[in-house]
């Protein structure tokens, strides 16, 4: 083999090493989501997700009066609980001591995650004054 | 014939990306304005990982010293070969062992592992024949009747790497916004949310609709950009667009070197002589002439050329912290109203009930 064979077969070596290096984190972790194999991190293999520590955990939370008749009234309240659901529904049972005897008060609430936002749908359907009985 | 053959093989397009990532070469003058924007970004990035303190352990005594060794050899192009091999050899330790293993804080965040991957690479490059220390001793050996110096032309496959980065950057991220979540908008809500906007806005139809239009205007830009800087054509315009992109980025959210080592790393996908005939026009050979009103200039091609490599230099160091600028005088008051929405928001809701 000749010297420019050498170095054509060692370049090609080291671009095959380099390319299944760059492209194993977007196969490996993206599209297979294999984060460990055993006790070892795969955390050294690149990949690019943006923003995935940033705008997570965000709760948007709306109250709700709901009168003997079934209508429901939203609470003038600021919207934000930045410390998740269970701050905005014991903020919510707190609520209920303002409020008119009898009076039921539910809570829109949703989280932000990577995956999208998460509805909080059951939290819809409890009464938060029903529990202080 | 076997000339012929391959001649005619390497005129269609798998024969001209064999000759482009593998056989051509060109000048090493753009890879040395990546080494030394590499460089910068390594100390403003990974610097205050290896500073030496009253307590520190003799290993990391001697990480420090290595450390700000290579940088300072990387960006002056100081025995240049030994400074990149040891500043990735580092750089890639302390992404992959340091921060996993020892539990040494900050190294899992993305723009690091972009600044790692791009100085394991250009380890690989001919990196200090050009605007480099080592040239100007192999110019002082050669006059004094030594060996000529190194031609500033040398095989591009390694540089070529760090453009294949780029294009997987993009692909990696062009992939992860493929989905409902990103293209309906409703993650780049969450983040303007969390900087700018706080609970407002979040409901309203025309804010989602521009918010959703934005995402998908990204999400297009990155895929489009994953092949485009390949290609003459539409490189230069898609560079332009991959700017204004990052630039963007880097103004209204904290990433950190990100955005200057993805612009930075768009030189290597330009074709050498390319970048050298920009460098020429803007400094071209020979002496100017003398002005009989003005002030003598720079008389020689050496500093002409110092001239030239101290304003990227300065460029690259303020640019960052013209932009910090920017955000301390200019947003942060509004980011200040933003913290105080999101505390009077929380505070209202601790008043009740009372």
């Amino acid at each position: 083999m000749s010297g420019a064979d050498l170095r054509l077969t060692g370049r090609i070596l080291v671009w095959t090493l380099a390319m299944l290096f760059l492209t194993s984190g977007m196969v490996v972790r993206q599209g297979l989501g294999i984060q460990r194999v055993g006790p070892v991190s795969l955390d050294a293999l690149p990949r690019w997700k943006m923003f995935s520590g940033v705008g997570v955990g965000l709760t948007q939370v709306r109250y709700w009066q709901v009168d003997a008749g079934g209508e429901w009234t939203e609470l003038a309240s600021p919207r934000w609980v930045t410390h998740g659901l269970d701050q905005a529904l014991k903020r919510g049972r707190r609520l209920c001591r303002q409020l008119p005897p009898g009076a039921e008060l539910r809570v829109e609430a949703r989280t932000s995650r990577n995956a999208g936002w998460r509805t909080h749908r059951k939290a819809r359907e409890e009464d938060l004054c029903a529990a202080k009985g | 014939m076997r000339g012929e053959g391959l001649n005619s093989s390497l005129r269609t397009l798998p024969g001209r990306a064999w000759r482009w990532a593998l056989l051509e070469e060109g000048s090493t003058r753009p890879t040395a304005l990546m080494r030394i924007g590499l460089g910068l970004m390594l100390w403003l990035r990974l610097a205050d990982r290896f500073l030496i303190h009253a307590d520190s352990s003799p290993r990391d005594v001697l990480l420090a010293v290595i450390f700000h060794l290579a940088t300072l050899g990387t960006v002056l192009g100081a025995f240049t070969r030994l400074s990149t091999a040891l500043v990735a050899l580092l750089s890639f330790g302390g992404f992959a062992w340091m921060g996993p293993v020892w539990g040494a804080p900050g190294w899992g965040s993305h723009n690091i592992h972009l600044l790692v991957c791009s100085t394991m690479l250009l380890a690989l490059c001919p990196a200090g024949r050009s605007l480099s220390l080592d040239r100007w001793w192999a110019l002082k050996r050669a006059e004094r009747g030594g060996p000529p110096p190194p031609s500033e032309r040398a095989p591009l496959w390694s540089v070529r790497l760090l453009g294949v980065l780029v294009c997987t950057v993009y692909l990696s991220t062009a992939l992860d916004k493929t989905g409902e979540v990103w293209l309906s908008g409703h993650r780049l809500q969450a983040v303007i949310a969390e900087h700018y906007t706080g609970s407002a806005l979040l409901d309203d139809p025309l804010y989602e609709g521009l918010i959703m239009v934005a995402a998908i205007g990204v999400w297009l830009l990155e895929l489009v950009l994953v092949g485009g800087l390949l290609f003459r054509r539409t490189r230069l315009p898609l560079a332009m667009a991959g700017v204004l992109l990052h630039g963007g980025f880097s103004i209204l959210f904290r990433v950190f070197t990100f955005s200057a080592n993805m612009i930075l790393l768009y030189l290597p996908l330009f074709p050498p002589a390319q970048v050298d005939a920009a460098l020429t026009r803007l400094c071209p050979p020979g002496l100017p002439a003398e002005s009989a009103v003005g002030p003598a200039s720079v008389a020689t091609r050496a500093g002409r050329g110092l001239l030239v490599l101290g304003t990227l230099v300065a460029l690259l160091v303020a640019g960052p912290r013209l932009l910090q600028g920017i955000e301390a005088t200019v947003l942060r008051p509004a980011k200040a109203d933003r913290d105080d929405r999101a505390r009077i928001e929380r505070e209202e809701l601790q008043k009740w009930p009372r």
